[in-house]
């Protein structure tokens, strides 16, 4: 078994809670003057017409849009699955031209992309195969099913569980590959209201314990604030970065203090603001 | 009423009309001496006698090793052909017409090619088995893997699984219905060929012995043949549900919930 | 929505897919390469006989075949031998849709019935159907009786199955509501139970057919009734060998039509049906 990528203190033992710790100084992702269009000639779709931002080690950022929006193409050109038109994604320094070794991706529709021939655990097992030894995997198998509220249920098949079960397993198996950058991509658009507040609030835990980079896109603003360093607030199609709005926002976050606070009603409507005239500039447009 | 009744009472409904219908054969056929329709007791007797007898190793055992060999081969080819075709878009386009067009042609008329490029035998008679059984397997095996799923795709990229993990973990797994689909038609084709090939191109095996009893009017040999082709056809096919069953099991848990 | 993020504005093609060309290059595309692998199988195999890799004892030269099959088109032998084919499998497959249709109404409606039935059909399904020809033979000779006789067994076990599930479906949803609409029996027949059992009945429709076919050819290559199959085995032993390639072909030919003429008969009559929609994704 060989080992990509710097090893990183990452084990549960050396958790901490405080401050940010990655293996990458500097800028972890700079996303520069993204640019994507389908077909050609005439019939040319722009989806994405110049995006550019970038996400520091540590921060969890949310890229908010109206629907439409191209979001879940900016996702797939970050994670390496496609190649942009122009502009580029550069990664711990490197461009991104493939899927790197240190990015994970959650994707939205769990029933999907856990494999259902395999149990819980051997899906979150999957990618480690290339990583580590049959051992050191099982016992990170274990831990990513602890850390997700998945603990004994790893002989479970996919669809013995509940949707906001398999989307936790999704999850394990994100944070079990070790990634610098978890990248997520509206992973609670399809669990309810109730599960989708537990599933956020595990989303932050995990993101203290592993220390993880994570970059979140959500059509849900409440979503977007409730859980981010930074909100970036993209136009509407042909898409570009409106605004970068830093949630200065205590934490630890509490579903219902952070909500009350002032400050959080205050960030929320500019962002609300912003996709509204996203979205009516898009409609006076096309 | 409860369960135990209730299931004897299938099991009774289930099984009067198989028994009355082989005791009315019995009694009707008791007195027969019809050329065509000898007395069952004496099939069961000629039965008996040549296939817990010298036929066994004669003819069964044979006739069991070809299919063996021939319904294998037919299967490794046709599963690894369909997923070295169906990897690729060009290929699979390049395949689809040729794989339709033997798909579609009545397996024994390749019978008289064999006979002639291989001549009379065993390997002749494996050969036309997986010429003409392969094509079943080998398209529904292009069909499942071209039918992977775009969520699926992504994932196992950004994991970045080797393509060794993407065949064996995603691509065949998510194939497997269609495989086995295309593995059962394979199998029935496989029966089909072995016996037509040893009727018209063998000097033994249960095909060879069922035309051979006939052609020499030996009725109750030809009709103990006949049964023993059926009771092995329907021991095949409960083999490969059982099979089907284990390896799909996944399968089968997602319709029920 | 994955799908709202990806979908293109208006005019552009709707089907387009991230990293794909439009949809109707890559059709034409498919069908160029399908015709230019025939071609160039067609093209080895010439250029193998030409050269002699291959022996022309064996396999005549492409050309010679396809120059044999058009002669055959023009004499009435050749059309005298499918229709004796063909027309065997037709009467045989009236048959099954006829046995079949009756048979999977009492299994699929009557308990009982289902439960009697079930060891004797599950025992007789998987037998293979050449097995009889030796007993058929032996009963009828090498006439079209046996032939019909031996197709109706074979091919009418899928044609039951699908029809007795068929069936089976209308039992459900479709009639509760039927029934709370009140729509009385010639609404609830023409349009529930008829439009519910045909996707049924044509799969296995298509699947007896092309098993009527293979009956039909075997009984006529080792029975010596009169069709393909007979020509195939004559030829063979008279050494005409280019007539013999040429029916073969005729015989996957005539699987590959029949395949085509139950595909054109799904697309009207099951339209509304998800296998027909075309989401080619």
């Amino acid at each position: 078994m060989t080992t990509t990528g710097p090893t990183t203190a990452r084990a549960p033992e050396t958790i901490t809670y405080t401050g940010i710790e990655s293996s990458y100084e500097g800028t972890m992702l700079e996303v520069r003057h993204l640019k994507k269009n389908y077909g050609s000639g005439e019939k040319t779709a722009r989806i994405l017409a110049d995006v550019t931002f970038d996400v520091k080690p540590g921060e969890f950022v949310c890229v908010v849009g109206p629907s439409g929006s191209g979001k879940t193409t900016l996702l797939r050109s970050i994670a390496g699955l496609q190649a942009p038109t122009s502009g580029e994604v550069i990664f711990e320094g490197e461009t991104v031209t493939e899927p790197p070794a240190k990015m994970a991706v959650v994707f939205q529709d769990y029933s999907r992309s856990l494999l259902p021939w395999m149990t819980v655990a051997a899906n979150v097992e999957l990618p480690m195969r290339n990583k580590f030894d049959k051992a050191e995997r099982a016992r990170r198998v274990e831990d990513a099913l602890i850390s997700v509220g998945l603990a004994g249920k790893g002989s479970l098949y996919p669809w013995q569980m509940s949707g906001g079960m398999q989307q936790r397993a999704a999850i394990a198996r994100g944070i079990g590959y070790q990634p610098d950058v978890l990248l997520m991509d509206e992973p609670f658009a399809a669990v309810d209201a109730q599960t989708r507040i537990e599933l956020e609030d595990l989303v932050l835990r995990i993101r203290q314990a592993y220390n993880t980079t994570v970059l979140f896109v959500t059509h849900d603003i409440d979503e977007a604030v409730y859980l981010a360093d930074r909100v970036i607030v993209l136009s509407g199609a042909p898409t570009s970065v409106t605004e970068n709005i830093v949630v200065d926002l205590p934490r630890p976050r509490d579903q219902i203090e952070t909500k009350a606070l002032p400050r959080y009603a205050q960030i929320r409507n500019q962002v609300f603001k912003l996709i509204q005239e996203a979205k009516s500039h898009a409609s006076v447009q096309s | 009423m409860n369960t135990l009744t209730d299931t004897t009472r299938t099991a009774l409904t289930r099984l009067w009309l198989p028994v009355a219908l082989v005791i009315a054969w019995w009694v009707s056929s008791a007195e027969s001496t019809s050329l065509y329709f000898p007395p069952l007791a004496t099939i069961v007797e000629v039965f008996v006698r040549d296939w817990f007898g010298p036929h066994f190793t004669a003819d069964l055992l044979p006739s069991l090793g070809k299919f063996l060999i021939g319904f294998t081969l037919a299967a490794v080819l046709g599963i690894t052909g369909g997923m070295l075709l169906g990897m690729n878009r060009y290929t699979r386009a390049a395949a689809e017409p040729i794989v339709l067009f033997f798909r579609s042609l009545p397996g024994p008329v390749l019978v008289p090619i064999g006979i002639m490029v291989i001549g009379i035998g065993a390997g002749m008679n494996i050969f036309i088995m997986v010429l003409g059984a392969v094509w079943p397997t080998l398209m529904n095996t292009i069909d499942g893997v071209r039918s992977l799923d775009l969520v699926q795709q992504d994932m196992s990229r950004s994991y970045r699984l080797t393509l060794t993990q993407r065949i064996r973990y995603v691509v065949l797994p998510n194939a497997g219905p269609q495989i086995f689909a295309g593995l059962r038609t394979t199998l029935q084709m496989s029966i089909i060929l072995i016996v037509v090939s040893e009727m018209v191109a063998s000097t033994n095996g249960i095909g060879f012995y069922v035309l051979y009893s006939q052609q020499t009017f030996a009725v109750a040999e030809t009709w103990a043949g006949t049964i023993l082709l059926g009771v092995l056809g329907y021991l095949a096919s409960l083999l490969f549900i059982a099979v089907e069953r284990r390896v799909l099991a996944w399968q089968a848990g997602i319709t029920k919930e | 929505m994955v799908a709202a993020d990806i979908t293109p504005p208006a005019g552009a093609p709707a089907k387009a897919r991230p990293g794909l060309p439009v949809l109707w290059d890559a059709r034409a595309t498919d069908l160029a390469l399908g015709a230019a692998a025939v071609a160039g199988v067609l093209g080895l195999w010439e250029a193998l006989s030409r050269t002699g890799v291959l022996d022309t004892q064996v396999f005549p030269a492409a050309s010679t075949v396809l120059v044999e099959l058009w002669r055959l088109l023009g004499t009435g032998v050749f059309w005298g031998d499918l229709w004796a084919t063909l027309s065997s499998a037709l009467t045989g497959l009236a048959l099954v849709v006829l046995i079949g249709t009756v048979a999977a109404m009492l299994i699929g409606l009557i308990r009982f019935v289902e439960n009697s039935t079930w060891v004797v059909v599950e025992f007789l399904k998987p037998i293979p159907p050449i097995a009889l020809i030796p007993l058929g033979l032996l009963l009828w000779g090498p006439s079209p009786t046996m032939k019909v006789t031996l197709i109706t067994f074979g091919a009418l076990w899928p044609f039951l199955t699908q029809m007795v599930y068929g069936i089976r479906q209308t039992n459900n949803v479709a009639l509760d509501m039927a029934s709370s609409y009140r729509l009385g029996w010639w609404l609830t027949t023409t349009r529930i139970v008829v439009p519910t059992l045909l996707p049924y009945a044509l799969t296995g429709l298509r699947i007896s057919a092309s098993i009527a076919v293979i009956v039909s050819v075997v009984t006529e290559l080792i029975g010596g009734a009169e069709g393909i199959g007979q020509t195939i085995a004559v030829a063979q032993i008279n050494n005409a060998l280019p007539t013999m390639y040429a029916y073969i072909l005729t015989a996957g030919l005539l699987g590959v039509g029949i395949n085509l003429v139950f595909q054109a008969l799904e697309k009207p009559l099951l339209f509304w049906h998800p296998s027909q929609r075309g989401d080619t994704n």
